[in-house]
């Protein structure tokens, strides 16, 4: 399949985490009784006039600073024209020909690559709202029911270069566009709930070739994972109609997630013309350097920078720094502990394995949980000095999550504290070979698995206290040398 | 002369039915307008830079604050019918 180049494009819409809608007071949050979230403006009613919210601008150009874009000192708001009934005002509010964020790019990685796709643009643009079909699908129902509570959340519409060449990469694209998104707290970049959703451009032309094929669009791709099935079955049908002589039609196909096809949605001949103009209610957004500066002194260290600095400065595996760094509250999490307990391979087992368990288990984030990383590391000191086993450590853990307690203060009520005093376990070592002649023997003759029985009967003696690790060195050395 | 296909096209766009009679006294209403464009179109404008806003109002900005929506019995009040707390529509793909 090397007679073709792929070409992809993506246009990727992001639901800004305002507490309030774009041009009104109402809320954003998720849910809600329909149409509880409503009032005159995002209803579009006669009279009423949207104001730009502040937040929703320093959050797209904080986006805009953060895929490398250059921020537009003069930007402008326009109508996009079309009837639909999820537009309470048979229009949205968009920016056309002057937006907020040209020109940037950003980078990820695939398979150890790293490929940079640029970025054609981020616009600001209100949110429409939620149709609920009553039969099927979309095709299938009689009539809709609207519910206007998503209409006018806030949305960046960010629309690459058509840089991608393979549908693995849209996705592994996707992903970093998130983790990016999501490290800057512009959004919380929720799929299921269509916080991020993203339309796909898909082209083939021949090897070689520099002129750009007919583009298909793609819509209803509702994971990272239908945007790769979907591009992996347009890639294939394309090449089909290319090998057979065909002709591919500019079109919207709408990706069939149960049936795994696309399918026509509407061709370039009933393509809406949107008759864009000036918004007159709204007066041109001016945005002053400084705000620009400001905004940008607040960007923290990218996911994809921060990773690799991990590698460098902690020399961990790729895998364990992609772990580490997968959310920025982690990644903190992780610094802050090291402070303390400066074993960066040790910390971050502890972190991806039974911490991250726990606060899987947990249902919270890094902020709502009572451990804090000194608590993490003062832990791990505690167990390196062999005070406490892995185990007890891991079981203190688990503690700490549901406590708050200090991992000192559970030690001490628990009992934990580990028998490291060699003469203290060598009494109880003595002991237990006494009571069990007959093993010490069979020992001796070579068979070795009872050692571990002999160390059960220390650990049951001491209450699971005692340093397996020194038991077994005094039992061995106690056995050899009555030898 | 504005061609009546052209007509046809705005009358589709701003989803209004229209008779060919109506069809006929619009196309002489659009193209009179579109002559007086025209005639504006004569005039240099070169060195003048686009009026999109009739007054000079810069970033009118407003604070994230939430505040109170209307009940529902208001916001469905205009709904020509509703269902469940929704407006509800006539389906929305065109054949």
């Amino acid at each position: 399949m090397t007679k073709y180049e792929t070409i992809i494009g993506l246009e990727v819409h992001v639901e800004l985490a305002t507490k309030s809608k774009i041009f009104c007071g109402c809320t954003t949050e998720f849910g809600g009784d329909p149409n509880t979230h409503c009032c005159p403006i995002c209803l579009g009613l006669p009279g009423s006039l949207p104001v730009v919210n502040q937040q929703a601008i320093e959050y797209a150009i904080k986006a805009g600073l953060a895929l490398n874009c250059s921020i537009a000192n003069y930007s402008k708001f326009d109508r996009k024209n079309y009837f639909y009934p999820d537009l309470t005002k048979a229009y949205q509010i968009s920016q056309y020909d002057q937006p907020l964020c040209l020109a940037g790019h950003m980078d990820y990685e695939l398979d150890g690559q790293t490929y940079s796709v640029r970025i054609n643009r981020i616009h600001v643009e209100e949110e429409a709202g939620k149709s609920v079909h009553s039969g099927d699908n979309i095709l299938g129902s009689e009539f809709s029911q609207m519910d206007y509570n998503r209409a006018g959340i806030p949305l960046i519409e960010i629309v690459t270069e058509p840089d991608i060449r393979m549908p693995a990469q849209a996705k592994a694209f996707l992903e970093q566009l998130k983790a990016n998104l999501e490290y800057i707290k512009v959004s919380d970049c929720k799929m299921e709930q269509g916080s991020l959703r993203c339309d796909a451009n898909i082209s083939l032309r021949p090897v070689g070739s520099t002129e750009f094929g007919t583009k298909v669009e793609i819509k209803n791709l509702n994971s990272f994972r239908a945007i790769e099935r979907a591009l992996e079955y347009e890639e294939q049908r394309q090449a089909e109609v290319y090998d057979q002589g065909g002709t591919i039609y500019q079109e919207t196909r709408t990706w069939d997630e149960k049936l795994g096809v696309t399918v026509t949605m509407r061709t370039k001949e009933e393509a809406d013309d949107y008759r864009y103009f000036p918004e007159p209610d709204l007066p041109p957004l001016i945005v002053e350097q400084s705000w620009i500066d400001e905004i940008k002194a607040t960007l923290p260290e990218l996911p994809l920078a921060r990773k690799n600095r991990f590698i460098e400065q902690y020399k961990l595996s790729d895998y364990e720094a992609s772990l580490l760094t997968a959310t920025q509250e982690l990644a903190d999490f992780f610094e802050a502990a090291y402070q303390s307990f400066p074993n960066a391979k040790e910390l971050s087992n502890w972190l991806t394995g039974e911490f991250a368990r726990l606060l899987n288990a947990s249902n919270l984030t890094i902020p709502e949980i009572p451990v804090q990383p000194g608590d993490l590391a003062e832990l791990l000191s505690i167990v390196k000095d062999g005070k406490i086993s892995g185990n007890q450590g891991r079981e203190v853990l688990g503690m700490m999550f549901d406590s708050g307690k200090k991992p000192a203060q559970i030690i001490k009520e628990q009992g934990f504290e580990q028998i490291s005093d060699t003469k203290e376990l060598e009494g109880v070592i003595d002991q237990i070979l006494s009571t069990y002649p007959d093993e010490v023997k069979r020992y001796q003759a070579g068979e070795d698995r009872l050692l571990g029985f002999f160390v059960g009967q220390v650990m049951k003696e001491t209450k699971g206290k005692a340093n397996p690790g020194l038991v077994n060195q005094i039992i061995r050395n106690k056995l050899l040398a009555d030898q | 002369m504005i061609e009546i296909t052209e007509i046809k096209k705005i009358a589709d766009a701003a989803r209004i039915n229209l008779t060919a009679e109506e069809e006929r006294e619009l196309q002489g209403y659009l193209s009179q307008m579109l002559a007086n464009f025209d005639k504006l179109r004569s005039i240099d404008t070169e060195q003048v830079a686009a009026t999109i806003y009739p007054i000079a109002v810069e970033s009118v900005l407003r604070e994230d604050q939430v505040e109170t929506s209307l009940d529902i019995e208001c916001v469905l009040s205009n709904a020509p019918e509703s269902v469940k707390g929704y407006f509800r529509v006539p389906r929305i793909m065109e054949e």
